[in-house]
């Protein structure tokens, strides 16, 4: 259905409820709008847009959210609109500081634009100036409500999208501003939507603050680098020089979403302090610095040692999965072909790789694309497991969108109260360490399987109502979307079980917790079936001699460091290969300086299945080389492949811990199919435990690690901004344990588990089951990663004051 | 003996309690002890009996005489000479005994002679907190009606036929907003009655709330029944605790009886109402405003499309009305819709209740048909102005509402009547002014209300009605340019047209009627740096006009500060060093003599 309607003369057509502001820009028409944010609902605030209908003269109507109706003969340059839109600009510039050359966002300020184009040149009313807020202490985003023109656009999108509701109009009429509540420091996301939408110099980032000017900047496209999600930014570069991140827009002109990460964690790429200037060896005399050919050399010969001796499984990778998607096909025929490895992990892709491997496995075709606009269009989106948004911060604003649909349902079955989970339709809470457990079941229940001990929701803590409509909306008849949400680092396989079992129900199965190419890697083959569990009591058993570690560093991003820090010492090698020189850099035999995925150009597949050719968009410091530039170099020293030496046969027979099948030849179908499929059936960790160990007198509490909003990777902690956002270890308990503990809000406490103790600060929430606390912001800290173990969700604990025993 | 008299009703407004500070309540309930006819005589609080100038008034029943509490002193015995004299029912005039003047029964004064009454037809008559009396009264029979033997189509028909328009300002047709609200199809559907009024001076809604709390109710229990919703909510202002408390009991006695709750009267429908104490901001009288409150946020008017019959509160189609409109409803389902269209005008169907204000002599709520002129409203019933002062202007609608002249005092009072001269009915605010009232200074007020109450999200009502505001201050304090008047006229006219809400499209009226009426007053102000009505402080000059003054001396004893000296015989002279502008000279002079 479309309306038609004369837009100044021009016909034009729009869809039924379609504003008379669209119909103008469908019509190429210049409208101006200051409050106007198609991201979020009309208010109707700055009565800039103004319009008038030729058949009722002297009437303005607001053009951006009036519908557009037949018949219409809309003016948008009448002496009468002019006028208003004159005098409204004239009103607005009472009180706003004519500072232009100071204000950041000169150049590409609405308002400076409307004054330029309109001409209003004198400032002809003068009264007495409202107080208005200024904020210079909260982090990353100052607030100058001077210069605020009170469109309401940062209120919306903070309260719509991000659902936080930070910001809010304080007082009435002319005193009427912006502001927290309790005038306080912003205690937010930091997503920056606010900045993205704000017209004027209101809201500014800090980071760009005073650093160059709008004009100056060439933007370029590339990808976010803290997850998979997908998300595409702008670098704004001065020259060669990153000055801030921005989103490109969207299909109706405004910014499209991005989060904290992606806004303020650029500094991670841009002048991170722990990028080495070149490699390093260390021997028995220490670390000493190396040229390329020598560090490549002094690799290459240890390893054609190692694998000529004990054969190619006694090398084992682990991949962040930095690299694009060649360059993991480079590191697949290295590893796996040509040095015979057969296991290639990852840490902080982890979770995601092994639920992709599950579905692999257990879906007849692997899981098609899910993009953003796919999750949308979705009626039931089925959640399964907690941290989805935490995983991915964009899915906060997306969901929301999703949950401004009518009659869409959001069921998130979670042992914690995540973002998704409070603003669920169908919240099913389940306690921690019985989520697996529950997950079978209803499997087995829908299935129309004999569950052994019955669905027996209340020995799982479920509400047994919610239960029912949770069934029945899966039997319905709305299309269904499922994401399926890793623990961080439990190993559990239940959930990608049901949600495969789900398939010929579920329109999209999406995966999260992937990292940055880490689909891209998968559909590479650069993959296994084993996991860093694996791996670890390989190099324990001496059967895993070296470790190659590709942008991964065991030391900060696995439970109990202790034990990780004694294996990699039995290692013959231990490679690191990395943009960053983080804690195993130092424990390296060899460290190789890499570039980051925004200094070389090369594909990349999202989470959602995207592909997206990126290209370099910035300078490599001079001392550092692309992965696969160094593995096809190492390859090239190494001549012949080591399969062909000696004893290599004799070793994986030694090794014997999977009796996989040699690698497909290079180039075989095998090698190249997407989706990584035909993984060897190889399953060791199907019997680990992911419950919990009970809670206990000495302690009484359930911690479970659960991932951060401000970004767990390794790249995210090399973020000088995020860090500071983290404030270092984190716990979260519930309202009333806080109160019987009498703590104070972000106050230290000790947290202890039997395995080790670390300081936290502690926040309350209401929603968290009793008796459980939540751990943030372990990866990366020795000291929260000792109070954990990998195979298990939830650890016994103990919170207090004192010091642990 | 007295017999005659089963209860006196007593008016507990706070308008009067203002006037003279006495405790009927104690006074009678003590008096009637004292009598002994404590056990007999029952006492029902109500409001607004007569005009509130004078004091409380009790008014004995049945009967209706009413009778105004002066004074505390001898009350008993005032009181026992009423009893004797309502004895001899065959004496149609009583007097009062003390005075010996004739005690009106309360339809044959001027005051109520004029009036109309349907939706304050129970006030005084019946206690507000009983349903019994107000089953006793025809109470819940139009909803009996409308359950048993009326569909919802019929419903809405039947208040469509009566023509009745939304009292809370804008006069929308009330059973199409009814018959749009029943069209829509999502559940659950609500009904808001909106008793905010918010208004200063006006008190309408809060008198039919605490008098008469069950027509509200029942008005709302078949608006839910007529659009198929079945959830109810009464915002009312939080500064109205009586009316609170009223609803609070009444909604408790419905439940108890089936009106609310669920299956009432058997008919299978459910509803039920909760109450929402407002937030106490003027725009949050404004529907959608108030719905966004409702829903706990802050109040702002939103954007439209959807109207609220299709989304309102939460989404869901929500059919919101005045108070006065919903009190309006059980008598039209119960007398049909031809009954009701048979009084008023035309376009403006029933009655109308006004709260008259200001300079005239009886101040209080009144309830005429619709099509009233304004002459009868103000002269005869108001009875015309206080004191020996002449009448200058009345301002009608509320705060944004119009000022009209003597010369507009034979227009009726329609929802259309007055719009072409620049004023409205609106809510039903009149506010009466006497020639002590500078208009500059008036407009300024009632600006000054605007701006502070404007919700401050759109330009022009934020910005503009201020920058208006600067305007008429500058030239009150004489500071005022010829430009000024254009100035203002423009940005009025600007606001009116770009403004997102009814507060900042109406803010203008008083300027834009002052200027248009009195627009002399204003030229004076800017032109000789004078205040005709000698009200603007900075323009008064404290000399003494030798041609009027006849040298009374009664201004220098009221000066506080002792400014002012005067030999008999001799003008008064001013020392302006010691002057500190009070004006008390200039209002205690009876000759206007001091400029
Ligand atoms: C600023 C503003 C304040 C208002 N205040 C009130 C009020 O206090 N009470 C009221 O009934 N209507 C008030 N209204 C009118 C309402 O928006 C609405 O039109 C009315 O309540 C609808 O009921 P009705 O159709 O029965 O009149 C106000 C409107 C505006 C623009
Ligand atoms: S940064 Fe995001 S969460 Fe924080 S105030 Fe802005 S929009 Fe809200
Ligand atoms: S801070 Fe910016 S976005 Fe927010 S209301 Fe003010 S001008 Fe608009
Ligand atoms: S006209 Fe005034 S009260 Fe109405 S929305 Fe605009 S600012 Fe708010
Ligand atoms: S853009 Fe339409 S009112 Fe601001």
């Amino acid at each position: 259905m479309y309306v038609k309607l004369k837009i100044n003369g021009i016909e034009t057509t729009v869809p039924k409820g379609g504003t008379i502001l669209a119909a103008a820009k469908a019509a190429s028409v210049y409208i101006p709008t200051l409050c106007h944010d198609p991201r979020v609902a009309p208010t109707g605030a700055c009565r800039l847009c103004v319009v008038e209908d030729r058949r009722r003269p002297g009437q303005l109507i607001p053009s951006c959210f009036t519908p557009a109706r037949d018949g219409m003969d809309i003016v948008t340059d009448s002496p009468v609109v002019t006028a208003a839109i004159r005098e409204q600009l004239k009103l607005i510039l009472i009180n706003h500081p004519l500072d232009c050359p100071v204000c950041d966002k000169a150049g590409e300020c609405v308002l400076q634009e409307l004054v330029i184009r309109y001409g209003i040149v004198e400032a002809p009313y003068t009264l007495e100036a409202p107080f208005r807020p200024v904020d210079r202490e909260s982090p990353l985003i100052e607030r100058d409500m001077t210069r605020c023109v009170l469109c309401g656009r940062c209120v919306r999108i903070c309260a719509e999208l991000q659902g936080k509701g930070e910001l809010e109009f304080m007082r009435r009429g002319y005193g009427t501003y912006v502001d927290t509540d309790g005038s306080r420091a912003l205690d937010c996301d930091f997503c920056g939507l606010c900045i993205s939408a704000c017209p004027v110099g209101a809201l500014t980032d800090k980071l760009f603050k005073n650093t160059t000017r709008p004009w100056k900047l060439e933007r370029r496209e590339t990808a976010c680098l803290h997850c998979g999600l997908d998300c595409r930014i702008y670098l704004n570069m001065e020259g060669e020089i990153l000055r801030r991140v921005t989103a490109p827009p969207d299909k109706d002109g405004a910014e499209e979403l991005l989060c904290v990460r992606g806004r303020f964690g650029w500094r991670a790429a841009a002048g991170a302090v722990r990028r080495p200037p070149g490699p390093w060896l260390r021997d028995a005399r220490g670390r000493r610095d190396a040229t390329w050919e020598e560090a490549l050399d002094f690799a290459s010969r240890r390893l054609a040692e190692i694998a000529g001796e004990r054969g190619g499984g006694a090398v084992a990778v682990l991949t962040a999965d930095l690299l694009t998607t060649e360059e993991a096909a480079v590191a697949r025929g290295f590893f796996r072909t040509f040095l015979g490895s057969h296991d290639i992990a990852s840490l902080q892709a982890a979770g995601y790789r092994r639920l992709m491997d599950q579905l692999d496995r257990m879906l007849p075709s692997p899981p098609p694309p899910a993009s953003q606009e796919d999750l949308l269009a979705a009626d039931v989106l089925l959640v399964l497991g907690g941290g989805a948004a935490e995983w991915h911060p964009v899915l906060k604003p997306l969901i929301n969108r999703y949950r401004q649909g009518e009659g869409k349902e959001l069921i998130v079955i979670s042992s914690w109260p995540d973002y998704l989970f409070e603003r669920a339709t169908l919240p099913v809470a389940v306690a921690p360490g019985h989520l697996e457990g529950f997950m079978a079941e209803l499997q087995a229940a829908l299935e129309g399987r004999e569950v052994a001990s019955g669905l027996d929701a209340s020995r799982r803590g479920i509400d047994v109502g919610r239960l029912a409509r949770l069934v029945s909306l899966l039997q319905g008849q709305g299309e269904i979307a499922v994401l399926v949400v890793p623990d961080l680092y439990a190993r559990g396989d239940a959930r990608a079980a049901l949600a495969a079992s789900l398939h010929h129900r579920v329109q999209r199965i999406l995966p999260l917790g992937g990292q940055f190419n880490s689909r891209g890697a998968l559909s590479a083959g650069f993959a296994s079936p084993r996991d860093f569990q694996d791996i670890l009591a390989d190099i324990e058993m001496g059967r895993i001699r070296s470790l190659y570690l590709i942008g991964e560093d065991p030391l900060e991003d696995f439970p109990d460091p202790q034990r990780v820090r004694a294996a990699l010492s039995r290692l013959d090698l231990l490679i690191c290969q990395a943009p960053y020189a983080t804690t195993a850099a130092e424990a390296a035999h060899v460290f190789l300086p890499t570039v980051l995925p925004w200094e070389k150009e090369g594909s990349v597949l999202a989470v959602t299945g995207q592909r997206r050719h990126l290209r370099k968009v910035m300078t490599a410091p001079p001392g550092a080389r692309g992965d696969g530039e160094i593995l096809e170099e190492l390859r090239r020293m190494m001549g012949d492949p080591p399969a062909n030496l000696p004893g290599r046969v004799a070793a994986v027979g030694e090794t014997g811990s999977s009796g996989s099948p040699a690698a497909p030849p290079p180039g075989s179908p095998a090698a190249t199919a997407a989706g990584g499929r035909g993984f060897p059936e190889d399953r060791t960790s199907e019997a680990n435990a992911v419950g919990a160990e009970a809670p206990s007198p000495a302690f009484p509490f359930l911690l479970v690690p659960v991932p951060s909003l401000f970004g767990d990777g390794l790249v995210s902690r090399q973020s000088p901004e995020l860090a500071g956002l983290k404030g270092g270890l984190g716990v979260v308990m519930n309202n009333d344990d806080f109160a019987a503990l009498n703590l104070k809000d972000r106050e230290t406490v000790w947290v202890a588990t039997p395995y080790g103790a670390a300081p936290a600060r502690v926040r309350a929430l209401a929603r968290i089951r009793p008796g459980t606390a939540l751990l943030l912001h372990a990866p990366g800290n020795p000291e929260g990663l000792s109070l954990l173990r990998s195979d298990v969700a939830a650890v016994p604990a103990a919170i207090g004051r004192k010091e642990a025993p | 003996m007295i017999s005659s008299v089963s209860r006196i009703a007593y008016c507990a407004s706070t308008t009067c309690k203002f006037r003279k500070p006495i405790d009927v309540r104690g006074l009678l309930t003590r008096t009637l002890e004292e009598l002994g006819y404590a056990e007999r005589i029952g006492l029902v609080e109500t409001e607004c009996l007569i005009s509130c100038h004078q004091g409380p008034s009790i008014m004995f029943l049945p009967g209706g005489k009413v009778f105004q509490v002066r004074t505390e002193e001898n009350f008993t015995e005032t009181l026992q000479g009423f009893f004797a004299a309502l004895q001899h029912p065959t004496s149609p005039l009583l007097s009062e005994p003390r005075t010996k003047k004739e005690i009106p029964g309360i339809e044959s004064v001027d005051f109520f002679a004029k009036q109309r009454l349907i939706v304050l037809r129970n006030r005084g008559h019946i206690d507000g907190e009983s349903i019994e009396e107000y089953i006793a009264h025809d109470g819940y029979l139009g909803l009996y009606k409308a359950l048993t033997s009326l569909t919802p189509e019929e419903v809405i028909g039947e208040v469509k036929t009566s023509g009745l328009r939304g009292r809370g300002g804008a006069g929308f047709p009330t059973g199409r907003k009814w018959e749009e609200a029943r069209r829509y199809r999502a559940y659950p559907k609500y009904v808001i009655c909106n008793g905010d009024e918010g208004d200063p001076g006006a008190f309408m809604d809060r008198s039919v709330m605490e008098s008469d709390p069950h027509a509200v109710l029942e008005g709302m229990i078949i608006c839910g029944y007529a659009t198929g919703a079945t959830q109810g909510y009464i915002y009312v202002r939080a500064e109205y605790p009586l009316a609170l408390r009223m609803l609070r009991t009444a909604i408790a006695r419905a439940r108890e009886k089936g009106f609310l709750g669920r299956n009432i009267l058997g008919s299978g429908f459910d509803f039920d109402v909760h109450i929402y104490p407002g937030a106490g901001a003027f725009v949050c009288g404004e529907s959608s405003a108030l719905m966004v409150s409702v829903e706990g946020k802050r109040g702002m008017p939103r954007t439209k499309p959807p109207r609220s019959t299709e989304a309102g509160l939460w989404g869901r189609p929500t059919c919101l009305n005045n108070v006065e409109t919903f009190a309006n409803i059980p008598q039209i389902i119960l007398h049909g819709g031809n009954w009701f269209r048979a009084i008023g005008t035309e376009d403006s169907t029933g009655t109308k209740v006004f709260s008259l204000t200001g300079a005239v002599k009886n101040v209080g709520l009144v309830e005429t048909p619709m099509g009233t002129d304004l002459r009868t409203i103000i002269f005869e019933i108001g009875g015309g102005i206080r004191g020996n002062a002449r009448f200058k202007a009345v301002q009608l609608g509320g705060p944004a509402g119009g000022c009209l002249t003597e010369d507009h005092l034979h227009l009726p009072v329609t929802f259309d009547s007055l719009q072409e001269v620049g004023a409205i009915m609106g809510s039903g605010g009149i506010v009466v002014m006497d020639d002590s009232n500078c208009m500059v200074d008036v407009a300024r007020f009632f600006t000054q209300f605007c701006v502070d109450e404007s919700c401050g999200k759109c330009v022009p009502c934020r910005v503009g009605l201020r920058v208006m505001l600067g305007l008429l201050e500058k030239i009150i304090l004489g500071r005022g340019e010829p430009e000024d008047l254009g100035e203002l006229e423009r940005q009025a006219r600007h606001i009116q047209t770009t403004s997102h809400c009814g507060l900042g499209q109406a803010a203008p009226n008083p300027v834009l009627s002052t200027l248009r009426y009195f627009r002399d007053e204003y030229e004076a102000h800017i032109h000789e740096k004078r205040c005709p009505a000698r009200v603007c402080v900075d323009l008064l000059r404290f000399e003494i006009d030798p041609d009027k003054c006849r040298k009374c001396g009664l201004c220098v004893k009221v000066c506080p500060v002792g400014a002012m000296t005067w030999q008999k015989g001799e003008y008064p002279v001013i020392h302006r060093d010691l002057c500190i502008r009070c004006k008390s000279c200039i209002r205690a002079c009876k000759f206007k003599a001091i400029n």
